[in-house]
C-alpha cells in the first residue's frame, strides 16, 4: 500500500511536471523560432533596405550622368575644353569620347594619355554596336576598356548623329555604397553583377572587379544563388572564408544588373544562440520552480491522502488501534474529507460502543429471554410432571393405604405385601425417571456431543408424554433407527418441546376432536431431517411469516410470551448451523385427511 | 539495458569524433594547384581569357579529384617581374606543387628560373611561345607552340613574296622573352633582317617618322595595343603591309583596329576548327557560363587544366610521375584540338597566317 502511494506520488509529480513543463518548453521553442523567423525577416529587411538604398543611389547617379548629357548636347562644336572640364570635376568620369554616326572618333577626352586621336575608327568596338542595337541611351555591362586598361562601364547616348560613350571607372560604383550607413554594413558584404555575371562590384574582394572574375563560376551562384528565387534569405556556407553567410539577392529595376548582400551570420548565430541561452536559462529556472512547486504540491496533495488512507488502513484492521487525527493540508477539499473521515471515525467508533451495549444489552436480554422462555418451558414441565405423577402416586397411595389397612384387619399376606411393595417400588422408579430426564433438562447442560437421535426423541417424549395423554393427544411416531446427531441435546429437546406446546395449544384451542401430532426422523443429502406436524388446522397465512420473531404470539398474555419459536429458532440456526421452516401441510392419515403446521428441522 | 544504450551512444559519440578526425584530416590533404597569370592591367585581357578556361576545366570536376579537393591559388603577376617572383615564391611557400604559370613568355621565364631549382614542382604554361623554353629536359611543359625558324617559315616567305627589302620590328620590349624570337626570325636566312628595331613604347609620332621608309613591319605587341598603332599608322597614311604576332590575334584587334584591321597579316598557331565536335561541345558549355565564345585563349587554359586533371586523376601525384604520364600519353584530344607533346613538353602545332577581311581572321597560309 505504502509502495502504491510511493508510487502514487511520484507519477503525480511527474504529470504534474510534465504537463507544466512541456507547454512551457513547447511555447519557449516556438517563441525563440518566432524570434529567429523574426531576425531573418529582420535581415532580409535589412538586406532589402540596402539593395534599395544601393537602387537610389545608381539612379541618382543616372540622373546625374543624363543632366551631363545635356550638357554635352549644348555642346554642338564639341568644345574639348567643357569635356575637360566634365572630367575634372566627375571622378566617376575617366574618359568622354564622341564619336560619328559610322563610329569614327571626333572628340575624346581622357583622364589617362592614351593612344587614341581623333580619327580613330571604333566602329567595331563593342560599346559602338551595342548602341546601334539598342538605339537608345543605356548604361553598358561591364567590359575592359582599352584605354583605362581596367573593367568599366559607359553610358552611351546618341545627339544629333554623334554618339557620345562616357566612359565610368567602376570605383563610384564603391563609392556609392559606401555612402551607405558603416553600422548596417558592419558584417555585410555587397557584390553587382552585370548580365555577364562580371562583378561591376564586391565590397568584400575587390580582385573580383579588378581580375573580370566571373560569379557564375562561384560555389555562391550556382549552388545557392541559381536555385533560389530573388528576395528569399539563403544560408551557404563560403567555403573561401569558412563561414556562415546569409545572402540574398534582386534585380535592380532598369537595369540587368543583381544585387548580392551578404552577411557573415556570427553575429546573427551569436544573437541567437545567446536568445536561446536566456530562454533555455528562463525555462530552467522555471522548470526548477515548476519541479519544486510541482513537488510541493504533489506532496501537499499526496501526503494527507497517504496519512489518511494510513489511518483508513489501521482503523480497517484494528478499529481501537490509535490514529492519526492531526492530519494538515493546505486543501480546502482535503481539509473537509480529513475533518468528514475524522467524524466518520468517531461516529463509528461511538456507534460501535453503542451497538456493543446494545449487544451486551440484547445478550442480556436474550439469556434473560431464554430464561423466561426456560421457565415458562418449565411451568409447561410441571404441569407435565403433575400430569406425569399423578397416576403413579395414586398407585403408591393406594398400594401404601392398601397395605395399611390389610394390615390392620389382618389380611396383609406376604404375597400381598411383595406385590403392594413391588409396586409401589416400580412407580418409584417411574418418577426417579421422570426426575432425571426433568433435571437434565432444567440443568441446562449445553455439552456438544454425539447421541441417538431415537433416544434423545425418547427423552423428550418422557417429558411431554403426560402433557399429551392429560389433553388426549396421540403422538405418532415414526424414528429413523440408528441416526447419531453430534450436537446438543438437551436444547434440541427443548426446541421440540415448544413446537409440541405450540401444537398442544393450536389443537386444544382449535377443539380438535382427533388429536394428532407426527413426529418422524429421517436423512436425506447427509443431512438430519426432522418433522414435527400435526392436524389443528394451520397456521394463518398472514400470521406464518411473523411465528419465528420474539415476542410475537397469538395467545393471550397469561398464555404465552411469544418467546418459544424464537428462541427455537435462534438455537437451530445459530446454535446448531441448522435451518427450520414452518409451513402448512395437508394430508392423509388412516384415510382422513388433515391440515396442520409442519416444521421441519433439518440438521 | 539502459547501460548499453548508455554505451552505445557514448562509442557512437567517439567513432563520430574519430572519424570526423579522419575526414578533416582528408581535406588537409587537398590538391593545391597555383595559377600566376596576368589579371590586371595592359596585358591581362590574355591571362583573363586563360583564367576562364582554367576555372571551366575545373568546375566540370566541381574541384575534386580522387576524392580530394582541389584548391585552386591564383595569383595576378600583373606583367611584371616582381610581382611574378612574389607570387611563385608565396605558392612555394604554401607547399604548391603544381603551378600553371605563366600567360607570356617573359613572365614564364622569371617564373621558370625560380621554379626550375626545385625539382618537385611544376610548371604548366598555357601560351607561352618563347623557343628560350624548347628543347629542355625541365619540369616546363605547355600547350602552346613554340616559336621557331621553322614555324616562322611561313612568315619569311610572305616576306619574300612581298618582296620586303626594309623589314621593320616594332616590339613591346615589356615582353623580351617573347619578342626573342622574332629577333632572331632570320638567322637561318642571312640574305634577310630587319632594318630596323623599333621600341613600341616610343611616341607614336616618332614611330610614323621611324618606319616611313619601311616596306614591311613586323609588329610583336599585345592586341590593342597593335591595334592602335595600325589605326595611327594608318589614319597618318602609311600604308606599310603589316604582320602582327599570334600575341595580339584576338576579337580585342578587330575591336581596337576598326576597318583599318583589314588587311593585316597575322602569323599564329592559334587555329580553330569550328566544326569539331569536342569544340563545339566545350564553346556550348563555355558559352553557358561565360556568355560569350571561347577564344584560342580560353581554349588553352582550358586544355592546361585538362591535361593537370587528367594526370591528376590517373593516380600521378609528384611532379615527375606528372611529367612522365603527360609524355607517355603524348597524345591529348581537348576542346576540337589534338595536342601532341615531345619528350621535352613542348608541343607541335603549325604557324599559319593569316589575313583580316572584313574584320575576320581568314587562314591564308
Amino acid at each position: 500500500m505504502k509502495n502504491q502511494v510511493k508510487t502514487f506520488k511520484t507519477d503525480l509529480y511527474k504529470k504534474f511536471l510534465l504537463f507544466s513543463t512541456i507547454p512551457l518548453i513547447v511555447i519557449s521553442i516556438i517563441f525563440i523560432s518566432l524570434i529567429i523567423k523574426e531576425k531573418y525577416n529582420l535581415i532580409l529587411y535589412k538586406h532589402s533596405n540596402i539593395i534599395k538604398n544601393i537602387q537610389y543611389n545608381i539612379e541618382l547617379f543616372h540622373k546625374d550622368i543624363k543632366k551631363i548629357s545635356i550638357l554635352l548636347k549644348k555642346d554642338i562644336n564639341h568644345n574639348e575644353h567643357i569635356l575637360t572640364n566634365i572630367l575634372k570635376y566627375k571622378d566617376s568620369i575617366d574618359t568622354i569620347m564622341v564619336l560619328d554616326k559610322n563610329g569614327i572618333v571626333q572628340n575624346i577626352s581622357s583622364k589617362i594619355n592614351k593612344n587614341v586621336f581623333t580619327g580613330y575608327d571604333y566602329s567595331h568596338k563593342f560599346i559602338y554596336k551595342e548602341f546601334q542595337k539598342r538605339k537608345k541611351a543605356f548604361l553598358s555591362d561591364v567590359y575592359f576598356s582599352s584605354l583605362e586598361e581596367a573593367p568599366l562601364i559607359a553610358y552611351v547616348f546618341k545627339y544629333k548623329n554623334h554618339i557620345y560613350i562616357i566612359q565610368l571607372n567602376l570605383e563610384f560604383i564603391y563609392k556609392l555604397v559606401s555612402h551607405l550607413n558603416i553600422s548596417i554594413m558592419k558584417d555585410i558584404s555587397i557584390s553587382i553583377i552585370d548580365k555577364n555575371g562580371l562583378y561591376i562590384l564586391d565590397t568584400f574582394n575587390k580582385l573580383n572587379v579588378k581580375n573580370r572574375n566571373s560569379f557564375f563560376t562561384t560555389d555562391l551562384y550556382k549552388n545557392y544563388i541559381s536555385k533560389n528565387s530573388a528576395g528569399e534569405l539563403i544560408e551557404y556556407f563560403n567555403t573561401k572564408t569558412n563561414e556562415d553567410n546569409y545572402t540574398s539577392y534582386r534585380k535592380l529595376d532598369n537595369l540587368s544588373w543583381t544585387v548580392i548582400v551578404k552577411e557573415n551570420n556570427d553575429i546573427i548565430d551569436s544573437y541567437i544562440v545567446k536568445i536561446s541561452f536566456i530562454m533555455f536559462f528562463i525555462i530552467l529556472i522555471i522548470a526548477i520552480v515548476i519541479s519544486l512547486s510541482a513537488k510541493k504540491i504533489a506532496f501537499n496533495i499526496v501526503n494527507p491522502i497517504e496519512k489518511l488512507i494510513l489511518n483508513i488502513n489501521k482503523f480497517a484492521k484494528d478499529n481501537l488501534s490509535k490514529i492519526d487525527n492531526n492530519i494538515q493540508s493546505d486543501y480546502k477539499v482535503f481539509r473537509t474529507l480529513i475533518d468528514d473521515f475524522n467524524f466518520m471515525h468517531k461516529s463509528i467508533i461511538k456507534n460501535e460502543q453503542s451497538l456493543r451495549q446494545q449487544i451486551i444489552e440484547n445478550k442480556q436480554q436474550s439469556q434473560l429471554l431464554a430464561e423466561q422462555s426456560k421457565m415458562a418451558a418449565m411451568g409447561e414441565m410441571i404441569g407435565n410432571i403433575a400430569h406425569q405423577w399423578r397416576q403413579p402416586l395414586s398407585v403408591i397411595s393406594t398400594s401404601s393405604t392398601g397395605m395399611l389397612l390389610q394390615k390392620e384387619y389382618g389380611l396383609l399376606t406376604d404375597e400381598e405385601f411383595i406385590k403392594s411393595c413391588n409396586s409401589i417400588n416400580d412407580n418409584t422408579q417411574y418418577l426417579s425417571k421422570t426426575i432425571d430426564d426433568f433435571k437434565n433438562f432444567i440443568k441446562g447442560d449445553r455439552t456438544k456431543k454425539e447421541f441417538l437421535l431415537k433416544k434423545g426423541m425418547e427423552s423428550f417424549l418422557n417429558l411431554i408424554n403426560g402433557s399429551a395423554k392429560a389433553h388426549n393427544i396421540n403422538i405418532i411416531l415414526n424414528f429413523e433407527e440408528s441416526v447419531i446427531l453430534n450436537g446438543y441435546e438437551n436444547e434440541l429437546n427443548q426446541c421440540m418441546i415448544n413446537i409440541f406446546n405450540n401444537a398442544k395449544d393450536a389443537l386444544i384451542d382449535n377443539n380438535i376432536k382427533d388429536k394428532f401430532i407426527f413426529l418422524s426422523t429421517s436423512i436425506k443429502n447427509d443431512k438430519i431431517i426432522i418433522t414435527i406436524k400435526d392436524n389443528a388446522g394451520g397456521i394463518p397465512q398472514d400470521i406464518l411469516p411473523h411465528i419465528f420473531e420474539p415476542y410475537f404470539t397469538t395467545k393471550h398474555q397469561s398464555q404465552g410470551t411469544g418467546l418459544g419459536l424464537h428462541m427455537t429458532y435462534n438455537m437451530i440456526i445459530e446454535g446448531m448451523n441448522g435451518t427450520i421452516e414452518a409451513n402448512n401441510k395437508t394430508y392423509v392419515y388412516q384415510n382422513n385427511e388433515y391440515v396442520g403446521a409442519e416444521f421441519i428441522i433439518t440438521l | 539495458m539502459n547501460k548499453n544504450i548508455f554505451k552505445s551512444t557514448l562509442a557512437i559519440v567517439l567513432m563520430s569524433f574519430v572519424f570526423s578526425g579522419c575526414f578533416d584530416k582528408k581535406d588537409d590533404e587537398s590538391i593545391k594547384i597555383g595559377v600566376v597569370l596576368g589579371l590586371t592591367g595592359k596585358y591581362s585581357n590574355l591571362g583573363i581569357y586563360e583564367k576562364n578556361g582554367i576555372i571551366l576545366a575545373f568546375d566540370k570536376i566541381d574541384y575534386k579529384i580522387n576524392g580530394k579537393k582541389i584548391d585552386l591559388i591564383f595569383k595576378d603577376d600583373k606583367q611584371d617581374a616582381n610581382a611574378d617572383r612574389k607570387a611563385i615564391n608565396e605558392l612555394i611557400k604554401d607547399n604548391v606543387k603544381i603551378i600553371i604559370a605563366n600567360a607570356t613568355s617573359s613572365m614564364s621565364k622569371v617564373s621558370l628560373d625560380i621554379l626550375s631549382k626545385h625539382d618537385d614542382l611544376f610548371q604548366f604554361s598555357p601560351t607561352a611561345s618563347s623557343s628560350q623554353f624548347s628543347n629542355k629536359d625541365d619540369n616546363f611543359f605547355r600547350v602552346q607552340t613554340a616559336n621557331s625558324s621553322k614555324h616562322f617559315s611561313n612568315l619569311v616567305k610572305l616576306l619574300k613574296e612581298n618582296n620586303a627589302q626594309h623589314i621593320y620590328l616594332i616590339g613591346d620590349k615589356n615582353n623580351k622573352t617573347y619578342l626573342y624570337d622574332y629577333l632572331h626570325l632570320f638567322d637561318e636566312n642571312n640574305d634577310m633582317k630587319f632594318e630596323a628595331i623599333i621600341d613600341s613604347n616610343l611616341p607614336y609620332k616618332e614611330i610614323l617618322s621611324k618606319v616611313k621608309n619601311a616596306d614591311f613591319i613586323v609588329q610583336v605587341q599585345n592586341s590593342t595595343d597593335a591595334a592602335s598603332l595600325i589605326q595611327y599608322l594608318r589614319i597618318h597614311k602609311n600604308t606599310t603591309p603589316i604582320i602582327s604576332s599570334g600575341w595580339a590575334k584576338n576579337k580585342e584587334f578587330i575591336e581596337n583596329c576598326g576597318n583599318w584591321a583589314n588587311g593585316v597579316y597575322f602569323i599564329s598557331s592559334d587555329y580553330i576548327n569550328y566544326e569539331d565536335k569536342g569544340y563545339k561541345l566545350f564553346a556550348k558549355e563555355f558559352n553557358k557560363t561565360y556568355k560569350h565564345l571561347p577564344n584560342r585563349f580560353n581554349i588553352q587554359g582550358y586544355q592546361t587544366a585538362i591535361i593537370i586533371i587528367d594526370a591528376l586523376q590517373n593516380g600521378n601525384k609528384s611532379t615527375d610521375d606528372i611529367k612522365k604520364y603527360i609524355l607517355e600519353t603524348e597524345t591529348f584530344r581537348i576542346a576540337g584540338d589534338t595536342i601532341s607533346f615531345n619528350k621535352y613538353g613542348d608541343i607541335k602545332t603549325p604557324y599559319y597566317i593569316f589575313e583580316v577581311k572584313e574584320n575576320k581572321f581568314v587562314k591564308i597560309r
